[in-house]
């Protein structure tokens, strides 16, 4: 699609140069998902944003295609403290749904008792856990899917904060990853998420 | 093509705080110093990403001791809770403890680091490198800090203060 016409679509909340024939320079240029109901093909360079208010799950509704690679952030705007969250865990469901034990997850976390880690078989992927500040990067391949994670946990005993470091692999390889999903909370949450797409 | 780029400032000569916009990113290069005023102003509800590129050469001497980032350019006796895992040539470890300010690093540090300013909720997490010192080259380092106040206002991103002699560049890119 032409540049141009993908920047309109994407309405963008900054400015627009035109450097040359064959370059357009995009400042920040942002997408507000928010209020949508349908999936929206983020194009590379475009970030979506998503606030949510109170809820337990939170469909991004965001189209991907296979060879995709995103940055995701999770901005909570949940009091800080060591309690009103759910020792629960975060998951992000590919094409907004399950697929019994067909993930697997390497982690290790830090908390006010001591140092812990695991690995084990889930139906989704991990992203956090209780209340959690989430850095992530997610790889749609077909044959390789993938997302890593970085977090601060907080709103249960032992936290405020936890350090927690997070890979979940997809063994599937033959599934398309077409929708991004919905992030489901453990508790109802509040916050804001950015998706960058980069590739 | 299509590219992605933050419009930049440089506050490397600055000498008051400038309020960073969502889609901005501040560049600071610093030489042989020891304190880095970021003079950026900050505002409820923003979020930003950075990164500190250090200069200095690679060796196995110096001080492994904290870079400190001081919200409002001060501390906060009691206030700030952080927890680092850590593997540096002799250890695999990892503390929980309370500061004055937030600990992103140690020694020459080479950081990523994502920072929330909510009044209710105040962290930052970073990933580093660690070197200059005689176990550290490389460290691998994560590191996350709350600030345990839920009510105090953080309106200047602060300074950064490293525990030897520093050069380098950081960058300070705002998300929202």
């Amino acid at each position: 699609m032409d540049p141009i016409a993908v920047a309109m679509l994407a309405n963008l909340s900054v400015d627009v140069k035109k450097l040359n024939e064959n370059v357009l320079q995009l400042n920040f240029p942002t997408v507000d998902l928010s209020s949508t109901t349908t999936d929206y093909l983020l194009q590379p360079y475009i970030a979506a944003v998503i606030n949510f208010s109170d809820v337990n799950n939170v469909p991004l509704h965001i189209a991907t295609p296979a060879d995709s690679y995103y940055e995701l952030h999770i901005i909570p705007s949940n009091t800080g403290g060591t309690s009103g969250a759910t020792n629960g865990e975060i998951y992000l469901l590919p094409n907004n749904t399950t697929y019994t034990n067909a993930f697997w997850v390497a982690e290790y976390w830090r908390d006010s008792s001591g140092f812990s880690h695991d690995y084990k078989c889930i139906s989704a992927f991990k992203t956090g856990f209780a209340f959690s500040a989430v850095t992530a990067w997610i790889t749609n391949r077909t044959q390789y899917k993938n997302i890593r994670t970085i977090v601060d946990i907080y709103g249960i005993p032992s936290s405020w904060p936890i350090i927690g470091v997070a890979s979940t692999d997809w063994r599937d390889t033959t599934t398309p990853w077409t929708s991004l999903g919905t992030i489901v909370f453990p508790q109802n949450s509040s916050g804001t998420i950015i998706v960058f797409r980069l590739r | 093509m299509i590219t992605r780029r933050f419009t930049r400032v440089d506050l490397t000569n600055a000498t008051e705080d400038y309020l960073l916009k969502v889609g901005e990113e501040a560049y600071i290069s610093f030489s042989s110093i020891t304190t880095l005023p970021l003079k950026i102003a900050t505002e409820n509800d923003s979020y930003y990403e950075s990164y500190l590129i250090p200069s200095n050469a690679g060796t196995l001497s110096g001080h492994s001791t904290r870079v400190k980032l001081l919200p409002n350019n001060t501390e906060y006796e009691g206030q700030i809770n952080f927890t680092y895992i850590f593997r540096n040539r002799d250890v695999f470890s990892s503390t929980y403890e309370t500061s004055p300010h937030f600990y992103i690093g140690g020694g020459y540090a080479n950081i990523s680091m994502w920072i929330i300013n909510r009044k209710q909720y105040k962290n930052v997490r970073s990933i580093a490198d660690s070197y200059g010192a005689i176990t550290n080259y490389p460290v691998i380092v994560e590191i996350s800090n709350d600030w345990r106040n839920t009510t105090n206002e953080w309106i200047s991103l602060g300074t950064i203060v490293f525990p030897m002699t520093t050069s380098g560049e950081i960058i300070v890119r705002r998300l929202m």
